[in-house]
């Protein structure tokens, strides 16, 4: 090998050595994909307005429902834990097949909770819940946003006319970032 | 060593990460900059880059409109172990990893571009792909024969084009119209494009590029460089339907068509630049056209044990004209057409003993040449039974595979693979060059290949991660290598060579990936060991005035390298990238005709230490953005005796290093125009990638306009 490289190789090594980072949090490989989704659902919250009785206080947490059994479930929770928006909390529901789903503000159903969309969807037609996916159709069959991939990254379809229906209003920053779309409860 | 040093103290500014990732900065990202956040499709299946058991690069749109490359393999060429190297203005071959040709694998949305015809060292047939056509272009590094087949050693590259996209209520007709300019050359390329829906399930893609190259002015002792410059015409379409949501069906054609493009290297137009010699042809020229046409299913999220299906039908024209008038005006002229028909077909099925993703491919090659040869005086001199390669041909190649990504296990997650390739030539029309009648040559070959990765988190956190593993590649011989008679080199001529076999290498890799909130950086090691790779061996004998070279299967060697990449964000609108690449690699050659007489030299045209600092600037709001880069390459004088007798494209003593310097900016006028200016080799330095028949362009001023409505 010769000399040069090795000389290189020890000033890169002291290069690395050298830089500093401030580590903020921690960053999952595998969970990438729900970070990224999981700020998004931050976004959805801050910038929709629910109809007025939608929340009891002006504090009340903002809920968003996910099933527990969703493999990104963990990784919801791990992003926005103790996060606020608009002075709320934001609180993660493990929902239950019982459960009331128009309890929930906003409802996150990954590709491994695909089987439920439509009875989701159906379950809170006529309430002012956030139905958020991530399989193709997702927004044209009812739910209000959907997650897409476009040139390998994260993209939306929106369903602003199933939104406003039940009263959501989202502001035209959110609607003017993705894609609009109709169906399902329009 | 002024090279080092440069690059090391950059370095120390260096390790970034394009988007921040930790929890809390998550949240702190506006929807633009998540959206700008990319995942890697290399395998298929959407997975994060940083996850991925092997090194991967991938550009999309965004990339393309801050960089505006003139050709694909201009739009590779800031990545780490990939060398640009240009045997024309319109001939480019990407070195990966220390092969280009035949032992690299071009793919347009999965169908092979490579045919049975491709030949030993670089090829043309990269530069005949219209970046302003993709959507988006991946490249997978070492060995991809497993899952992709014969051809896939130095690497693998998906170039994937634009369109099929489902209709949502804003859809309608869009126009989008581009325009680049470049001074070097008076380049100009044009594009119109037209998305439309012919109703809900139905989506409607075309495309028109018109490009005029003049000569490309070099640096400032080479200035202009003569008889560089060509045009080139293409056309691509595409209609997608929606069957259901989940099951898609695309028809797609693309046309190509480039006109008269020289290869000055060899002619009395070649440059002198530091000791050149230039050829003493008058001219040296090719036509180049491509159709391809492929119709494809694709379906996801099936309720069966068959998750995912991908069929592909594919027909792929591929034709060459040759021009070669000597230096006593004898005038030849050949010429390949090569139709292609594929068919593969890929299943993916998840089950709790791993991801299994499996599938055929099939692919038959009909292959006609000619060859005229005329004398000065413009009457007929002989027909030759055959051109290039062998005339009334036909290639298959069959293949299987199997791929398992298996659960992990814990910080541990195993890939492994498999694959079975039949091959068969039955070449109708061969030219012996020793009794000059025809014959014809029949033969098979089967391949077995198979290889492993892991991937294992080396803290909870998962802020690092290392990876190893081993792959296969092979490359079953082609009618190139069967029947090739043709020039190679600089003034050597490839006789047919029916009793070569297949050629294996297997490349062991490891490396390690760390990613923080605002860093990001990556480093790998490879080693390819090379068995019985097919090389060229000098016979000793003059045929058409040229000495004949021809091949057997006696390369034995290696190439190993590393390859390091990373950027930091120092600020928030400040990001540092830098990139960087050394290897190195040995061969058995034969340099004389007497078969006994093997040394072992380093392998031809090698990358040199290269490396890539660059510093970008974004408007907080994204309506701006400038950016520096400067890319370093020292001196390549590792030669092998192929290298050293090519004195038309290596300068005596080796390849002079470069520092080059360019500037870019670019403003998003609207939400429908953005606009982008770029200054590259800033101080207009003479320099040429190693192994080219042309230097870079000189000073040049790039501006591109896109415009949608």
């Amino acid at each position: 090998m010769p000399r040069r490289f090795l000389q290189f190789v020890c000033l890169a090594l002291v290069a690395l050595l050298n830089f500093h980072v401030r580590v903020e949090a921690v960053d999952s490989a595998a969970g990438l994909e729900y970070k990224v989704k999981g700020a998004f659902l931050f976004n959805f919250a801050k910038f929709t307005e629910w109809p007025a009785g939608s929340f009891s206080t002006p504090t009340s947490p903002l809920l968003i429902g996910v099933f527990p059994s969703d493999p990104a479930a963990p990784i919801l929770k791990q992003v926005l834990n103790a996060a606020t928006v608009n002075g709320r909390p934001l609180l993660l529901k493990w929902l239950t097949p019982d459960d009331d789903l128009r309890s929930c503000h906003l409802i996150f159903l990954s590709r491994a909770e695909k089987d439920r969309a439509a009875s989701v969807i159906a379950a809170v037609k006529d309430a002012p819940v956030v139905t958020v996916g991530e399989t193709e159709r997702f927004a044209h069959d009812g739910g209000i946003i959907n997650f897409i991939q476009r040139d390998g990254s994260v993209r939306l379809e929106i369903n602003l006319v199933a939104a406003e229906r039940v009263g959501l209003k989202m502001s035209s920053k959110l609607a003017g970032m993705g894609k609009l779309v109709k169906g399902g409860r329009n | 060593m002024n090279v080092l040093l440069a690059l090391s103290l950059v370095l120390n500014e260096a390790r970034s990460a394009e988007v921040p990732k930790s929890d809390e900065a998550f949240l702190r990202m506006s929807m633009d900059d998540l959206m700008s956040i990319k995942l890697v499709t290399a395998t298929r299946v959407a997975a994060d880059s940083f996850s991925l058991p092997f090194m991967t690069a991938a550009y999309g749109r965004q990339d393309f409109e801050r960089r505006l490359p003139r050709t694909l393999p201009d739009w590779l060429d800031e990545t780490p172990s990939v060398m640009v190297q240009k045997t024309a203005y319109g001939q480019a071959s990407p070195y990966i990893r220390g092969f280009t040709g035949f032992r690299t694998l071009l793919l347009v949305d999965g169908v092979r571009v490579n045919n049975s015809t491709f030949r030993e060292g670089p090829n043309q047939y990269w530069s005949t792909i219209d970046p302003l056509s993709l959507d988006r272009v991946e490249i997978i590094k070492g060995p991809g024969s497993v899952l992709y087949g014969s051809d896939a050693i130095g690497g693998t590259v998906n170039a994937m084009t634009l369109g099929g996209q489902p209709r949502g209520l804003e859809d309608q007709e869009m126009w989008r119209t581009f325009y680049r300019i470049g001074s070097a050359g008076e380049s100009h390329i044009a594009r119109g494009e037209f998305h439309g829906y012919l109703n809900d399930r139905t989506s409607l893609d075309l495309g028109v590029s018109a490009k005029k190259f003049s000569d490309l002015r070099g640096g400032e002792e080479v200035g202009p460089q003569r008889k560089s410059g060509y045009p080139e015409y293409d056309v691509d379409g595409k209609l997608s339907y929606f069957v259901t949501p989940h099951v898609q069906l695309v028809l797609a054609h693309q046309t190509v068509l480039q006109d008269d493009i020289w290869r000055t290297h060899s002619t009395i137009y070649g440059s002198r630049w530091e000791g050149l010699v230039p050829g003493t042809d008058l001219e040296r020229s090719a036509d180049q056209k491509r159709h391809l046409s492929y119709l494809q299913l694709h379906a996801t999220e099936l309720d069966s044990f068959v998750e995912q299906v991908h069929v592909s039908l594919s027909h792929h024209f591929q034709g060459e004209d040759q021009v070669r008038v000597r230096g006593n005006s004898r005038r030849d002229l050949s010429g390949v057409d090569v139709h292609s028909l594929g068919l593969t077909v890929q299943l993916e099925s998840p089950s709790p003993l791993g991801r299994w993703v499996y599938g055929t491919t099939f692919y038959r090659d009909w292959v006609s040449s000619y060859s005229e040869r005329y004398l000065a005086n413009g009457n007929l001199d002989r027909v030759d039974i055959q051109g290039p390669v062998a005339d009334d041909s036909t290639y298959d190649l069959v293949g299987a595979f199997v791929q398992n990504q298996l659960p992990a296990w814990g910080p541990l997650e195993l890939t492994v693979r498999g694959r079975y390739d039949h091959a068969a030539a039955d070449a109708g029309r061969i030219g012996d060059p020793v009794s000059g009648l025809p014959t014809s040559f029949s033969g098979s070959w089967n391949s077995f290949v198979g290889g492993g990765r892991a991937l294992v988190h080396l803290d909870e956190e998962q802020h690092w991660n290392v990876f190893a593993g081993v792959g296969q590649g092979f490359r079953a011989p082609n009618l190139s290598d069967l029947t090739r008679f043709d020039i190679a080199g600089s003034g050597q001529i490839e006789t047919p060579s029916t009793g070569v076999d297949p050629e294996y290498f297997t490349t062991y890799e490891a490396g390690i990936k760390t990613r923080y909130d605002r860093a990001e950086f990556e480093a790998a090691y490879f080693y390819t060991d090379i068995r019985e790779m097919i090389v060229r061996r000098p016979t000793g004998a003059i045929v058409n005035g040229l000495s004949e070279v021809t091949k057997q299967n006696s390369g034995n060697g290696y190439v190993h390298g590393v390859e390091l990449q990373g950027s930091v964000r120092v600020h928030p609108q400040w990001t540092v990238r830098a990139g960087f690449t050394w290897m190195a690699g040995e061969i058995d050659s034969f340099p004389t005709s007497d078969p006994n007489m093997k040394v072992r030299e380093p392998v031809s045209r090698l990358m040199p230490m290269t490396g890539l600092v660059g510093l970008r600037w974004d408007h907080p709001k994204k309506k701006f953005w400038a950016e520096g880069v400067c890319t370093l390459a020292e001196k390549q004088d590792r030669l092998s005796e192929a290298d050293r007798s090519d004195t038309s494209r290596i300068p005596p003593g080796g390849t002079p290093g470069y520092v080059v310097g360019t500037l870019r900016a670019g403003w998003r006028i609207n939400k429908n125009a953005s606009l982008t200016a770029a200054l590259e080799n800033v101080a207009n330095t003479d320099y040429r990638i190693h192994g080219s028949g042309i230097n870079e362009s000189g000073r040049n001023l790039v501006l591109g306009m896109d415009v949608r409505f």
